[in-house]
């Protein structure tokens, strides 16, 4: 028999090492004899996820065909009718879609829902395109699907990512890139630029430096649900007011509070209420038995 | 009159316990339970699949497969003959449904060795232990060996008991009643965040187990010296080591979290019962930071909370609360498809983090004297914790006490201080492992 000489146990014949602390077995009156080992080796286990592998090659194989055969048909037909390429394009590039986003994971090691949705949004974003192009003269409606596209997938990459590389910060900060990318693409797109710097622009900054503001007070002293509508509602009061200025100046040449004010008196009797709540022990020991989840 | 209708019933409902197991089942996390027997001599197949064929209309209650109601999953009989497969070098794999034939059990043979893997769906460790032996003495039976059964196993001639079918959780909860003013300040699910073991997880059909094989008489006397029983020392051993390794994955005291174990309680042992269902509960021993107390201090401890927490009184308590949860006619009414995912998010979420691991004793496994001369070995043990990564199950057989680890991490680390704890007692350890 022979032992480990760092954990001191004793160990069965078939061991190379010790399954404990990994410390190579070298006992010379004592060869190894994997016949005796207590469970299958995981060959044969390799070889069942082979096998299974096979089979999704196989379903993946005969998706490819079915997608093929979809397109080519109607190209056929349409080359024998127009003797040229025209409508069947629209079904050949629905097939190249249905491809990349049914067939191909298939074909893939290990599938992660992040990688398969990736795959799918390449593909329905390369087949808009394409469909905008065919029926129009140029790049038209299409960008603002896939500036829409890309902004979900960022999006989704902030939640999906390997933990190992995703990291708090950058992940906000490529979401609020993209958020005010965003909008500020679809604004060149859709308005003047003297609009997009006087009101825009400003617009999203008092957004962008409130959420920025309320996250940091959130994540470093505003603790418990009070604290946090509390600072929901000083968010909405802070918004209203300087939008309003901001819209005013823009349209009227000067700012001036209008709109905002009528929010204001809405608002500031609530906070005024929270914060008494806050103070007062009795009324949030009352609320909490009574609401309590 | 109603009990013995049972037997011809077409269809069973989830035990109180069993309800919430469909909704976490996945590949990581299978619920099984695993029993396994080593023979003397290898295993013939066909003589196993016989034996299989013979013992199982004994078992009505398992011949069943999971289907989805409206309100509730349940368990329909299936008619289907169930049949052997060879040994997986993961134990515990996820029963496929279509390769088992609808089964929510394996019988799985390799080379000496016969092992049973039950789904939590069906009945716990008690269970599948009862079945394991009766179809080993079925096999042996087969296999020309002339054995008497002593009465320790049951008897395939016999008509199943209907207390066998009933769910006893349920049963004694009626019987107990409301609980007093007194019993209802006890918090069951408690605000504890248990440390996790943290490490580089396996795929997901890779379930690393070592055994530990330890020899009764000497690990008996170092627990005697303690004043403990066998669980109570070696539920101090693992709490000891998940200590230590809190200690060296977390650089910050003040981050440290509780420690705790869980420790199933086979309840047949307390309330009389013949129910071959779920009937467990568990007791958790916690030790909560910032300061730990050294081993001297634990086994007392942990000795004291396991004798505390384990009086009938408490655990009926327990009893309530579980049933309470599952009978409240607002989790009842709520359909299936959303009462799954609900549960498998507090499951995950909440439920997860209220033990680091979990150590379950089946106790001194009693087979008949003629058995014992063909019977080598008993193991068992317990489906992958994805949230804990390790658990262990241990029992007693024909002198040696079997410490069966399974883990979903790279590393055997509690393993290992385990063991070696074990060895700086001066009980030798001998080892067998699939990885």
């Amino acid at each position: 028999m022979s032992y480990c000489v760092e954990c001191g146990v004793e160990l069965a014949d078939y061991h190379e090492k010790c399954p404990l602390c990994s410390t190579a077995v070298n006992n010379p009156n004592r060869p190894l004899d994997f016949s005796k080992n207590d469970y299958p080796i995981f060959k044969k286990h390799h070889a069942i996820t082979n096998r299974r592998r096979v089979v999704r090659r196989l379903v993946g194989f005969i998706l490819s065909m079915s997608f093929m055969m979809m397109a080519l048909i109607p190209m056929l037909i349409d080359l024998m009718v127009e003797s040229r390429l025209s409508w069947s394009l629209y079904p050949l590039f629905a097939c190249l879609l249905l491809w990349t986003s049914i067939a191909i994971p298939f074909f893939k090691k290990r599938n992660t829902f992040f990688g398969d949705f990736s795959l799918a949004w390449i593909g329905t974003a390369v087949f808009i395109v394409i469909i905008d192009l065919l029926s129009s003269t140029g790049f038209t409606w299409s960008r603002f699907v896939i500036s829409s596209m890309l902004l979900v997938w960022v999006l989704m990459a902030g939640i999906f990512i390997p933990e190992k590389i995703r990291k708090f910060v950058p992940v906000l900060l490529a979401y609020i890139v993209a958020s005010v990318g965003y909008f500020l693409l679809i604004a060149s797109w859709i308005a003047e630029r003297s609009a997009i710097l006087s009101l825009v622009l400003p617009l999203e900054g008092v957004v962008v430096l409130v959420f920025l503001v309320s996250f940091f007070l959130v994540r470093s002293k505003m603790h418990g649900v009070l604290n946090f509508i509390l600072l929901l509602l000083a968010d909405a009061l802070a918004i209203s007011l300087l939008f309003d200025l901001i819209i005013s100046h823009y349209v009227m040449g000067r700012s001036m509070l209008t709109w905002s004010l009528i929010v204001t008196l809405a608002l500031v009797p609530m906070i005024i209420t929270a914060i008494i709540i806050k103070k007062r022990l009795r009324v949030r020991g009352l609320i909490s038995k009574k609401l309590h989840r | 009159m109603k009990e013995m209708n049972q037997q011809e019933k077409d269809w069973y409902r989830l035990d109180n316990s069993a309800k919430i197991y469909p909704a976490i089942v996945n590949d990581r996390q299978t619920t099984l339970f695993r029993v396994a027997f080593t023979l003397k001599e290898e295993i013939n197949p066909d003589v196993l699949q016989a034996a299989l064929e013979k013992i199982n209309p004994r078992f009505p209650y398992f011949n069943v497969s999971l289907r989805n109601g409206f309100f509730w999953n349940y368990l329909e009989r299936n008619y289907d003959l169930p049949s052997v497969h060879c040994d997986t070098p993961s134990p515990c794999e996820n029963i496929n449904k279509i390769y088992n034939n609808g089964f929510l059990y394996k019988i799985l043979y390799f080379k000496n060795r016969i092992a049973v893997e039950f789904s939590h769906v069906m009945s716990d460790g008690y269970g599948a232990l009862e079945y394991a032996k009766t179809l080993v003495l079925e096999y042996l039976r087969l296999s020309g060996h002339n054995i008497e059964n002593d009465g320790s196993i049951f008897d395939i001639e016999a008509e199943p008991d209907p207390g066998e079918f009933l769910d006893d959780h349920i049963r004694y909860t009626r019987i107990y009643g409301k609980p007093t003013e007194e019993e209802k300040e006890r918090n069951l699910f408690g605000n504890i965040k248990a440390f996790l073991v943290k490490g580089r997880v396996l795929p997901a059909d890779i379930f690393n187990v070592i055994t530990g094989i330890v020899p009764y008489d000497k690990i008996r006397s170092v627990s005697k010296s303690y004043d403990a029983t066998i669980t109570e020392f070696l539920v101090a051993i693992y709490l000891e080591s998940l200590i230590e390794v809190q200690r060296r994955q977390v650089k910050n005291p003040a981050k440290y979290k509780s420690v705790a174990v869980q420790v199933p309680v086979n309840m047949r042992t307390r309330l009389e019962s013949s129910s071959m269902r779920n009937f467990s509960l568990f007791v958790t021993p916690t030790l909560n930071p910032p300061k730990f107390p050294d081993f001297d201090e634990l086994v007392p401890f942990t000795r004291d909370f396991i004798r505390e927490y384990t009086k009938t009184n408490r655990l009926v308590n327990i009893m309530r609360d579980n049933v309470s949860v599952g009978e409240s006619p607002l989790v009842r009414h709520v359909p299936l498809f959303l009462k799954l995912p609900i549960t498998r998010y507090i499951v995950n979420t909440s439920g997860s983090s209220q033990h680091s691991g979990t150590l379950s004793n089946l106790g001194p496994v009693k087979i008949p004297p003629g058995m014992v001369e063909h019977v080598d070995e008993i193991t068992c043990n317990l489906s992958p914790d994805p949230h804990a990564k390790t658990s262990a199950a241990v029992l007693g057989y024909n002198g040696n006490i079997y410490i069966t680890f399974g883990r979903v991490i790279k590393d055997p680390i509690i393993e290992r201080l385990v063991f070696k704890r074990l060895i700086k007692f001066g009980i030798p350890v001998r080892i067998q492992s699939n990885c």
